[in-house]
């Protein structure tokens, strides 16, 4: 708790912060309660064409406009949030379960295997991860799943090294000598006492990679090899109002505009985060509160 | 052996701005310092003896506030001088080495580039004579082979020559006063030997004063004409090394003491101070150790600490030595 | 009497790996032929600066390291070749309190599950029974209650070294290995820890090995010391003897540099000065290791190491002037 208050401290001395947590508390109760709350869930779900109603802008009655089908577009970028949050968060999650267990044992019994399965995960990380991302996404095919997949494929590296590293330095701690004096075995020690102890950093890193998993989502998806249509997702949603952005610029310009502020809000949220973690800076924060 | 005063430290508070709180560190300390003078200033964890010296050494970290008094150097007020006339002094009239050398050097660096550094900001001189300079600081400090030492990185060093190496950079300016902040705690009892020695010679040979912070009783006696014993964030007592070690007035300093193991007398039983130290964000009024010591009274939880003088030459802060 | 523990040419060798195929370029000679006894009921200290072994000494007699060579035996048992279940047994009988409880300690774990750890490990106590006897070493250790729901970065350093104790107690041990146990602790507090040692060895019977830096401590604490530097024994003795009647060199030094507050008209003291650092582990003298720094040292004992030189039934030294 002393947390929040610190946090409050941060925002009272770089405003720029609360825009983050305001914009990222929007987006995961955006979309989570998105399906519910549609005006015109047969637009947003792409099940119904209003022909007369084509191209519309923005209006009291479409905030953002018509798109080609007639479907309102504020609807469907409302339902978008709740596919880019069960993106963001499938793509993470998924990643860190591949890669925490490859990091702790790479870290923990180091020696060969270790050296192999770093040497795995550099491969991957070798490549530019988009790149990799929309290799294995058109591979995969399009589709929800498939996308949350080829993702996870070029972002569990990351994680797999950092828990590598911060496993590296916890098993020579003197509490991992203790636990083996007192008779654990080598499995128990190492989710007991030496996993615990270093997911700290992977666990802030991946909180805030939500926003970049959303972004590469949508990536994908503009470039045609992630979630099909008529999903709603943001990604899809800009590169379907491209070829009319001259005639009706609200197709693209929302979701778009959706993307980048969400994005956005995650990256100044991230920031914050690591301001907060800088134990000097804790200090000097709280000088402000006199 | 002592000059006239050169330091003056009065009614000194800093206080510690931290995410847990506001730690009162130093509250209404107040010592004198001659020139000449070996000056131990003895103190646990939290006694606030480390921010002491940092104080004087105009070095204390961003999140510390000096919310009241004053240190007079040579008549001087450190703490009212604009960072300007802060550089006159810092560094160059009054010098600090750490408890962990490798913190002093930068460790991209050598030895030499270091040393040079620092004597071509103070004097001005060429390369070659900096390097010139550098390598009598290094024969000063009894290092062997210096041109050796001046191309080594400081992890190419153990641990007490680079505690020299340091205290060799940190003289190189030719300061008044030397602040050592636990310089030998990192370093085995055989090599701490040898740097004390060092210092005690160094301190007679370029007429420097030095004030030596440690938690060890034993390097006061060796090294200190001098010694201040600190507790909780204030001054306990004050006197000469000899008198406040073999006859301690404050119960604190009487049981550290008792509690240090001394390898020349025969086994007894140590004793322990029992309790612990109060929360300094929020010290207790009156003295400090008043919930640890045996003798206390409840005048000492609630009248402000008074010194009484005992002798031309000591100061306790105890009721027991009357007002 | 048998003694608990005898360590007999305890060699460990850590390889110098360089190059990018880990090429072995020469050894570090950590623990180089050290060899003692330790009976049933006495403290036994190895002293020693960094550098000096004896922390290695230690790890092997925990199985913490594997011994290059040599054989340590327990109750007359060797220890080096024991796996799997005789292992999980001299687990049991012999346990360790590391130096900085802060770091020996899990900071996530709770202190009751700490204690428990060792229960739950070679016990079917039940979890009731477990958490009776977590409150009962804690009032053994003189801890109070409510630290069981704490987690050690909010003890104090006496109270976090104190549960580090009832840990190593909890299955009761019949040897406890000490490693600095009160270096990373204020003095007002040493004392209290020290003491506590004491009373738990006699209430408990136990038999510890002290390993420390700080000759005092040693003579508080202990029966016997052996005075390791670079990886050997120089001198071991009844602590009685070896303060009373040092013979080699490196213990004079060692005794003479030990500040000690004591009234100017005593000083100077008699100090021997050992010139120059501790040459690496990796790379010792020949002869004798103190050859390089030691005063008295003479041709011959850079040529020749010397042996240990029997000057009484418990006391040697290693030193070819004796």
């Amino acid at each position: 708790m002393a947390e929040l208050g610190l946090y409050l401290d941060l925002i009272r001395r770089n405003p720029v912060y609360l825009a983050g947590l305001v914009i990222v508390s929007s987006f995961v109760v955006l979309g989570l309660i998105a399906p519910y709350i549609l005006t015109r869930p047969e637009d947003a779900w792409g099940l119904a064409y209003s022909i007369d109603k084509r191209l519309m802008p923005p209006s009291l009655e479409h905030p953002f406009g018509t798109d080609e089908y007639g479907r309102d577009v504020f609807n469907r970028v409302l339902l978008g949030a709740r596919f880019s949050l069960v993106i963001g968060v499938g793509v993470v999650a998924l990643s860190l379960a591949i890669g925490v267990p490859i990091g702790l044992v790479a870290g923990y019994m180091g020696g060969r295997v270790g050296t192999a399965l770093m040497r795995i995960t550099d491969m991957f990380l070798a490549f530019p991860p988009l790149l990799l991302a929309v290799a294995l996404a058109a591979t995969l095919g399009r589709g929800l799943l498939n996308t949350i997949v080829a993702l996870s494929l070029s972002w569990w590296p990351w994680y797999s090294r950092l828990v590598y590293l911060q496993v590296s330095s916890v098993k020579n701690m003197p509490y991992v000598d203790a636990a083996r004096v007192v008779g654990l075995d080598e499995a128990r020690i190492m989710f007991k006492h030496v996993l615990p102890n270093s997911l700290t950093p992977v666990i802030t890193q991946a909180t805030l990679d939500v926003g970049s998993a959303i972004l590469e989502a949508s990536a994908l998806s503009f470039l045609g090899v992630g979630v099909p249509p008529p999903i709603p997702e943001w990604g899809l949603l800009v590169s379907s109002g491209w070829h009319l952005v001259s005639r009706a610029w609200w197709i693209s310009f929302f979701p778009g505009l959706a993307i980048v502020i969400t994005v956005l809000g995650f990256n100044l949220l991230g920031d914050a985060v690591k301001e907060l973690m800088d134990p000097r800076l804790r200090n000097i924060l709280s000088m402000r509160r006199v | 052996m002592s000059g006239g005063r050169l330091l003056r430290v009065s009614d000194l508070t800093v206080h510690y701005y931290t995410a847990e709180g506001v730690v009162k560190a130093l509250r209404n300390v107040s010592l004198e310092v001659d020139s000449g003078d070996s000056l131990c200033v003895i103190g646990e964890s939290g006694s606030g003896k480390s921010t002491l010296g940092l104080a004087i050494a105009l070095s204390l970290p961003k999140n510390a506030v000096v919310v009241s008094g004053s240190i007079l150097y040579k008549g001087v007020d450190l703490l009212k001088l604009p960072p300007s006339e802060a550089e006159k002094y810092k560094g160059r009239e009054i010098s600090m080495i750490f408890q962990d050398p490798a913190t002093t050097f930068n460790p991209l660096f050598t030895i030499g580039e270091h040393l040079t550094d620092v004597l071509r900001y103070h004097f001005g001189l060429s390369r070659q004579e900096a390097l010139g300079k550098a390598a009598e600081l290094l024969k000063m400090v009894r290092l062997p082979d210096p041109s050796r030492i001046l191309n080594a990185y400081p992890h190419e060093l153990s641990g007490g020559m680079l505690q020299r190496a340091a205290i060799a950079a940190a003289l190189a300016p030719r300061p008044k006063v030397l602040i050592a902040d636990e310089p030998t705690t990192m370093l085995d009892v055989v090599t701490q030997a040898q740097i004390l020695d060092l210092l005690d010679s160094l301190r007679r040979d370029l007429d420097l004063t030095l004030i030596l912070i440690t938690h060890n009783l034993g390097i006061a006696s060796e090294v200190c004409n001098k010694t201040v014993v600190m507790y909780a964030g204030v001054v306990v007592e004050e006197g000469p090394t000899e008198d406040v070690i073999l006859n301690p007035l404050h119960p604190y300093t009487a049981k550290l003491v008792k509690a240090v193991p001394v390898a020349s007398k025969t086994r007894g039983k140590l004793s322990y101070i029992p309790g612990a130290l109060p929360d300094l964000r929020n010290p207790p009024m009156g003295c400090p150790f008043a919930d640890r010591c045996e003798h206390a009274s409840s005048k000492c939880r609630t009248a402000p600490l008074k010194y009484a003088h005992v002798g031309h030459t000591r100061r306790v802060a105890c009721v027991l030595y009357g007002e | 009497m048998e003694a608990l523990l005898k360590v007999h040419e305890l060699v460990k060798y850590f390889p110098i790996k360089k190059g990018l195929f880990g090429k072995v370029v020469g050894y570090v000679r950590a623990v180089d032929g050290v060899s003692f006894e330790v009976p049933g009921g006495t403290v036994f200290a190895l002293v020693g600066e960094s550098g000096s072994g004896k922390t290695t000494v230690l790890k092997c007699i925990l199985r913490l390291e594997e011994p290059t060579s040599g054989d340590i035996f327990f109750n007359g048992r060797k220890v080096t070749e024991l796996r799997g279940r005789d292992l999980k047994q001299y687990r049991r009988s012999v346990q360790a309190v590391f130096q900085n409880p802060y770091l020996s300690l899990n900071p996530r774990m709770k202190v009751r599950d700490i204690i428990a750890e060792p229960l739950k490990i070679h016990t079917d106590m039940s979890n009731k029974e477990i958490q009776k006897k977590v409150l009962e070493l804690l009032a053994l250790v003189g801890l109070p209650e409510a630290v069981a729901n704490q987690h050690p970065p909010s003890l104090s350093g006496g109270q976090a070294q104190r549960v580090a104790i009832a840990r190593a107690l909890s299955i009761e041990p019949k040897l406890l290995l000490l490693d600095e146990p009160t270096s990373a602790l204020d003095v007002s507090v040493q004392a209290q820890i020290l003491n506590l040692l004491l009373e738990l060895k006699e209430k408990l019977k136990l038999t510890y090995v002290l390993v420390t830096h700080d000759l005092s401590v040693a003579r508080y604490m202990s029966d016997y010391i052996a005075v390791m530097y670079l990886g050997k024994i120089m001198e071991i003795g009844k602590t009685d003897e070896i303060f009373d009647d040092p013979k080699h060199p490196y213990t004079l030094a060692l005794l003479s540099s030990i500040p000690e507050p004591r009234p100017r008209a005593d000083k100077p003291r008699k100090r021997i000065v050992l010139p120059g650092e501790p040459p690496s582990p990796a790379n010792p003298p020949s002869g004798c290791r103190l050859s390089n720094r030691c005063p008295y040292a003479t041709r011959e004992c850079m040529v020749t190491e010397p042996g240990l030189v029997k000057l009484s039934e418990t006391h040697y030294v290693r030193c070819i002037r004796v």
